[in-house]
């Protein structure tokens, strides 16, 4: 009897995916998952070969414009040698997105090159291209199959970049349900899988967004793994767009 | 001694926050602070100075007290203390006058207003202008410390700085810094003294007067645009670093009733007015950082040179070259070309501080092992007339996440006369031990 209900959830799945393609799939995803405003506080771990772990604390701002475009702001709390540093990117259309790293020790805002995408985030399994917000336009998607993970009902879309990245393909599977990825696989140039991500403690926000308190990165090449562990998360709660000015950069006010 | 008194008074006014959020809490959200130990052997000695081995310690707090919505207090007090002697006196009351950096000061100590798109700060500053990352000829608001060259610092100015931001990128800064603080750099009792041990000199310096006329003005304004970064800025001040001349006094080598000669008695400083009008640069073009500073220096009375000065550089980042190693640079070609020539100098070489940058190449060059440890070599390759250089490989290694190592080493060579190559005994070792909390 209890495999009744998972059954019947598989089918509505399949019935489901056979209606939709990779690419509503993905656009469902970024409708379910399209605050104003989102604040994230976490903490990330850095976990070597050898099990020896490395702690960083971080707060995350995002805000989307009027225009449409993303603003971000990544600010270091710990460890205390990098307490102030501040990363600051603004999206832009039709060129490169404007970024600036603010350096506390040299008070200097430096602009750095948005476009290095395969260039991990402060030595983190990350790179900037995993942490930013899936562009529907950079990618073509193709549904590949149904697929239950960590007892929810996925579809599994496949997303190729139209332009070269740091992966060949990616493989994400969506939740049926909510539409947050769940765990994405990540293949290379000569199509290895190189990296795994994984969502879990997936808790819903406002009512409506579904949000996972725990993501892990783990790099199968060089056996590393960066966890994030969300301490706590604001959607919608109104953040000031002043704070994704240069001047909020360098002073924090 | 007074202006302490003031900055304590205000300073606690946050005291009933912190007490009651309790101390620990409080400075773990306003507050943070670094700890050093630095320890440097050096392989030779020059005539002025035979010691070899050095210590260092010193303590770097930041404090940034909340006293309103729209104000706070910035403190940066600083202790330090080595066996050079390099620190002496408790307070910096009399900075101006002293080759030596206090043992107590504040690097930085400001109140900060903030109404609406306006910035005010009122106190001891230290002032970061321009993008470059080795050399920063449009940044001339704060004297520099140069009593040890391999670690030079910025002094703080007491100044009024006014910013004004008109957009997310854009803004328009005032400062003005009533009291002339000068450069700071041992005359002849140091391994780096620029002027040779003897004859024994007197040191002198003529400081402009505290007056409002001898007021010095820096102006900036700086914006983007479709990627790229501009300031514009503008200074009108006097020439920190001082230009020398040798003073004389009457010597009868045979006596009184012997011919009288003149022999030199010191080396007196004159500080010249100059303005300087600047614009810097940066962008990046697909993975390249570009990034560019000129400034042209105008010497009032043509008492000394006017000259042009600029940088261009590069930065680029080879991720992953081997899994979670990244390999950074960061290269720059730094120029002068003398727009209008001042007067021969009587006898007394300058020390070229401010001016040894006229045909260089410096570099930086981080190779990212993991998380932890890194190395890095920087250098500069001076090639105009007989080429000289300095260079400085370091192994840093995080040994816990708020425990940094560094070992290093700084390394000058080239001719006698030339500015690096007059220190080439001063090769040295470092190790660098620093605590944050």
């Amino acid at each position: 009897m209890k495999t009744l209900p998972l059954l019947l959830a598989a089918c509505l799945a399949a019935a489901s995916a056979g209606e939709l393609t990779g690419r509503q799939v993905m656009e469902k995803v970024r409708s379910h998952n399209n605050p104003h405003d989102e604040l994230t506080e976490l903490e990330m771990r850095l976990v070597d070969d050898a099990g020896r772990s490395r702690t960083r604390k971080l707060r995350i701002e995002y805000l989307r414009t009027d225009e449409g475009l993303d603003r971000t702001l990544i600010r270091f709390s710990y460890p205390r040698r990098m307490k102030g540093t501040g990363l600051l990117t603004h999206e832009q259309k039709g060129r490169n997105d404007d970024q600036w790293l603010y350096l506390p020790s040299l008070r200097r805002t430096r602009r750095i090159a948005a476009d290095a995408k395969t260039e991990r985030f402060v030595q983190s399994d990350f790179t900037y291209e995993d942490l930013q917000p899936e562009d529907l336009e950079d990618n073509a998607y193709k549904l590949l199959r149904s697929e239950t993970v960590d007892g929810r009902p996925c579809h599994v879309v496949e997303a190729v970049p139209r332009s070269p990245g740091g992966y060949s393909r990616r493989e994400i599977a969506v939740d049926a349900e909510r539409w947050l990825p769940l765990r994405i696989l990540y293949f290379d140039e000569g199509g290895r899988h190189v990296k795994t991500e994984h969502a879990t403690e997936v808790r819903q926000h406002e009512g409506r967004f579904w949000r996972p308190d725990r993501v892990e990165m783990a790099d199968l090449e060089r056996e590393h793994t960066t966890v994030f562990l969300i301490q706590r998360r604001v959607i919608d709660g109104g953040i000031d767009p002043q704070h994704f000015t240069l001047r909020f950069l360098a002073t924090g006010r | 001694m007074k202006k302490y008194v003031w900055i304590c008074a205000v300073g606690l006014c946050g005291a009933p926050a912190a007490a009651a959020q309790g101390p620990a809490a409080w400075f773990a959200k306003h507050g943070r602070g670094k700890l050093e130990y630095k320890v440097l052997w050096h392989e030779g000695s020059r005539p002025q100075d035979s010691r070899k081995a050095r210590s260092e310690f010193r303590l770097d707090l930041e404090l940034d007290i909340p006293l309103s919505d729209q104000a706070r207090l910035f403190l940066r007090p600083d202790v330090r203390w080595d066996t050079d002697h390099l620190s002496a006196g408790l307070f910096d009351e009399s900075r101006r006058d002293t080759m030596r950096r206090p043992i107590f000061h504040f690097q930085e100590a400001y109140l900060e207003w903030r109404p609406g798109p306006w910035e005010f700060r009122l106190g001891e500053q230290i002032f970061a202008w321009g993008t470059a990352d080795g050399y920063n000829p449009t940044d001339n608001l704060n004297p520099r410390d140069y009593l040890d060259l391999a670690d030079s610092e910025k002094i703080p100015v007491f100044a009024l700085s006014a910013t004004y931001y008109l957009d997310e990128v854009t803004s328009l800064q005032a400062v003005l810094v009533p009291f002339f603080t000068p450069s700071r750099f041992d005359g002849q009792d140091s391994r780096w003294s620029f002027f040779p041990a003897e004859p024994p000199l007197d040191f002198d310096r003529d400081l402009p007067a505290d007056s409002l006329s001898n007021m010095q003005v820096g102006l900036r304004a700086r914006t983007s645009v479709r990627g790229w970064d501009f300031s514009l800025s503008y200074f009108d001040g006097y020439n920190d670093i001082g230009r020398p001349t040798l003073t004389y006094e009457r010597f009868a080598p045979l006596g009184p009733l012997g011919p009288v000669v003149l022999r030199p008695e010191g080396v007196r400083f004159a500080y010249d007015k100059v303005r300087t009008l600047g614009f810097d640069f940066a962008t990046t073009w697909k993975h390249v950082g570009l990034h560019g500073e000129v400034a042209h220096t105008w010497t009032d009375g043509d008492r000394d040179d006017s000259y042009l000065q600029y940088v261009l550089g590069i930065d680029y980042t080879w991720a992953d070259i081997r899994p979670g190693q990244n390999l950074r640079l960061v290269l720059e070609y730094a120029g002068e070309e003398v727009t209008s020539r001042g007067p021969e100098r009587d006898g007394v070489p300058p020390t070229r501080l401010g001016r040894y940058l006229d045909d260089s190449i410096l570099a930086r060059i981080v190779y990212e092992l993991d998380e932890t440890r890194k190395l890095e070599l920087k250098g500069v390759a001076n090639l105009r007339g007989d080429d000289n250089f300095y260079l400085q490989p370091a192994f840093t290694w995080d040994l816990r996440e708020n425990l940094r190592l560094k070992l290093g080493a700084d390394i000058f060579t080239g001719a006698g006369e030339s500015f690096f190559g007059q220190f080439d005994d001063n090769d040295r070792f470092f190790l660098l031990l620093q605590y944050y909390f």
